[in-house]
């Protein structure tokens, strides 16, 4: 084990890095639009709600692995060309985006409904008192399923091993199928892995105790 | 603080543990048992082939059998080793699986396009080439790219797959390409389909079978290594090694080898029919 | 867009049934065994027995943290080492069992706080 680490250490180093830049890029910008779709779909509004609806159900249902072949391929075939990370990183975005907006969603709807009815009757905005009011309590309450979520996303990230991402995993099938040596390739990457998601686990804990 | 630092011991410990694991794993793989005896024995020798290879072994999906001429061969070495009545058990493999599913014993012996290297016979025992091919390129009709020296510039993009010792060999004659290594054929022709690289690279048999499917591509520029390939089975299973080398020579000399080639290659455009006959 | 449509013949649809099949058995099987084993080591983690609880938590977190294609690996080329030999459906099986159990035994813990939570939080507003 400790001979791939000498042998192939610049792979790892670059499998490492292209993990972690695909889960930060996607992480900010699933939460985004998750929290987006999630606030629609609270709204008043009902075509907001629809939308928000098809969207979530549309990608919460379809496997990672497909949304991104299907910007790998069939984009590329007919629009425009994509990379492999890139398309990797759509998906991932996509695809945590969707669980991302149920979570956030039921955190919004954890919280009192009294509490935008006596935040409007004090004068504030919807918007204001979804800023000021609501949303503060909601990612209080969705903070421990949202961490799991953050989790989800850097393992999942591993889908980026199927279209030639140069992430951790691709770069532990190549490894292993050059040293021969699978068992101890993939148990370097499992430390890998663990090395980014266990400090966030933790972290996420220690937030939640800290808030609860 | 206390209870962090109980964590961080803990995680100490787990690392440790797994590092032992992975020390323990690297010698656990030579096996004692005789692989021979064991399929004399069960009447069955399981072989571990291609399915997403055409001609080679390809999964049938009208009757969900492989074939190919690597499974033909396997069933005739088969019949030779235990009998007219032995069976041939298949299970598919990729350039990626194979070797580890060899080393745990799930399969007995590879029949799976596996070029015979140095490397390799360092984990595997090979028995003497049953196919010879060598490395080429395939590429979309009308490119601008004709054989490997055009790939050797900047920005030229090579799909290749995983485990493969085609993705080594064209670091060698196009160092400035970029290497793009997907896990299986299928998905690699998809990704050239796509445009998400200029050619495809691995031995010309199966780029042949990629042709034929697909009339839009077409090999070029002849081959540029030898790849003769070998049936792998485990380190120290000697007797049966030997059965498979003596099989391997009863089909060629009973016209059998030949009636196959004959089978699956005679229309493939541009194969040397006379070089593959033995 | 004709590849696509070629693609519809009753021979490939007849064989994406069949992969719809094994689909739903590994998804069953997964379900019902990460449940069983999922409730029980929530149930062993949630009393605190001591060192026990604590190990199993431990596990949990490891298996919860890598994933999942990585522990299918480990399962289809790992388990042969310990003398059993799963095909690649079963492996695929035993993975998704320790991952979802894992996942479910979170559920069930993060229920359970929850569940406190509300209690406590119950008067909160009102009073």
């Amino acid at each position: 084990m400790i001979s791939i680490f000498q042998n192939y250490g610049g792979e790892l180093l670059t499998g490492l890095g292209q993990t972690l830049l695909c889960s930060i890029i996607a992480l900010i910008f699933a939460l985004i639009i998750g929290s987006a779709f999630a606030i629609m779909e609270t709204m008043p509004n009902k075509a907001a709600r629809i939308i928000a609806r098809v969207y979530i159900e549309v990608f919460r249902n379809i496997p990672l692995l497909v949304i991104t072949m299907f910007f790998y391929v069939v984009i590329p075939m007919y629009i425009v060309k994509i990379s492999g990370f890139a398309s990797g990183t759509i998906g991932l975005t996509l695809y945590s985006s969707a669980f991302i907006a149920e979570t956030v969603r039921s955190g919004i709807q954890s919280v009192d409904p009294g509490q935008m009815e006596g935040a409007r009757a004090n004068g504030l905005s919807y918007w204001q008192s979804m800023r000021y009011i609501i949303l503060p309590q909601a990612f209080r309450y969705v903070i421990p399923p949202l961490g799991n979520q953050f989790i989800n996303l850097v393992k999942n990230s591993s889908v980026l091993a199927f279209v030639a991402g140069f992430d951790l995993m691709y770069q532990a099938n190549v490894i292993a199928s050059d040293s021969l040596k699978s068992m101890s390739t993939y148990l370097c990457v499992g430390l890998l892995y663990l090395v980014l998601t266990l400090p966030l686990s933790y972290y996420m804990r220690h937030l939640e105790k800290k808030l609860a | 603080m206390k209870k962090i630092l109980s964590k961080i011991g803990l995680v100490v410990a787990l690392m440790l543990m797994v590092v032992s694991l992975g020390a323990c794993s690297n010698s656990t793989s030579g096996s004692k048992r005789d692989v021979l005896k064991e399929d004399q024995q069960s009447n069955t020798i399981t072989w571990g082939v291609k399915a997403d290879t055409k001609l080679f072994g390809l999964m049938d999906v009208k009757d969900n059998q492989i074939k190919g001429f690597e499974v033909d061969l396997a069933k005739a070495m088969t019949k030779k080793i235990l009998g007219k009545n032995g069976r041939a058990r298949f299970i598919q493999v990729t350039s990626q699986t194979r070797m580890p599913l060899l080393a745990n014993g799930n399969i007995d012996a590879i029949m799976a396009t596996m070029t015979i290297t140095p490397q390799r016979a360092e984990q595997v025992d090979f028995t003497r080439s049953y196919f010879d091919a060598g490395q080429a390129i395939l590429v979309k009709n009308g490119s601008s790219i004709k054989n490997v020296k055009d790939l050797n510039r900047n920005g030229a993009v090579v799909l290749g797959v995983v485990g493969s010792n085609s993705v080594q060999n064209i670091k060698k004659f196009a160092p400035k390409a970029r290497v793009l290594q997907l896990s299986d054929y299928s998905q690699a022709l998809t990704a050239l389909k796509s445009g998400q690289g200029d050619a495809l690279t691995t031995d010309n048999g199966i780029l042949y079978g990629m042709s034929i499917e697909n009339p839009g591509y077409s090999v070029v520029g002849g081959t540029f290594t030898k790849e003769p390939y070998g049936i792998a089975t485990a380190k120290g299973q000697r007797p049966f090694h030997n059965a498979l080398n003596k099989a391997l020579t009863e089909v060629e000399n009973s016209g059998q080898y030949n009636k196959l080639i004959y089978k699956w290659f005679h229309n493939v455009r541009g194969f040397d029919m006379k070089g593959a006959e033995r | 867009m004709l590849t696509v449509l070629g693609a519809y013949s009753w021979v490939n649809i007849r064989f994406l049934l069949e992969g719809a099949w094994v689909t739903i058995l590994v998804s069953v099987c997964s379900i019902v065994l990460s449940y069983i084993f999922g409730v029980i080591l929530g149930i062993v983690r949630y009393v605190k027995i001591k060192y026990l609880s604590a190990i199993v938590g431990f596990i949990i977190d490891i298996i919860r943290n890598l994933p999942l294609i990585l522990i299918i690996f480990f399962t289809y080329f790992g388990l042969p080492h310990l003398g059993f030999k799963p095909d690649p459906i079963w492996a695929s099986v035993i993975a998704w069992r320790s991952l979802k159990q894992r996942w479910l035994l979170k559920l069930f813990e993060q229920e359970s706080r929850r569940f406190r939570l509300v209690k406590w939080k119950g008067p909160g507003p009102m009073a």
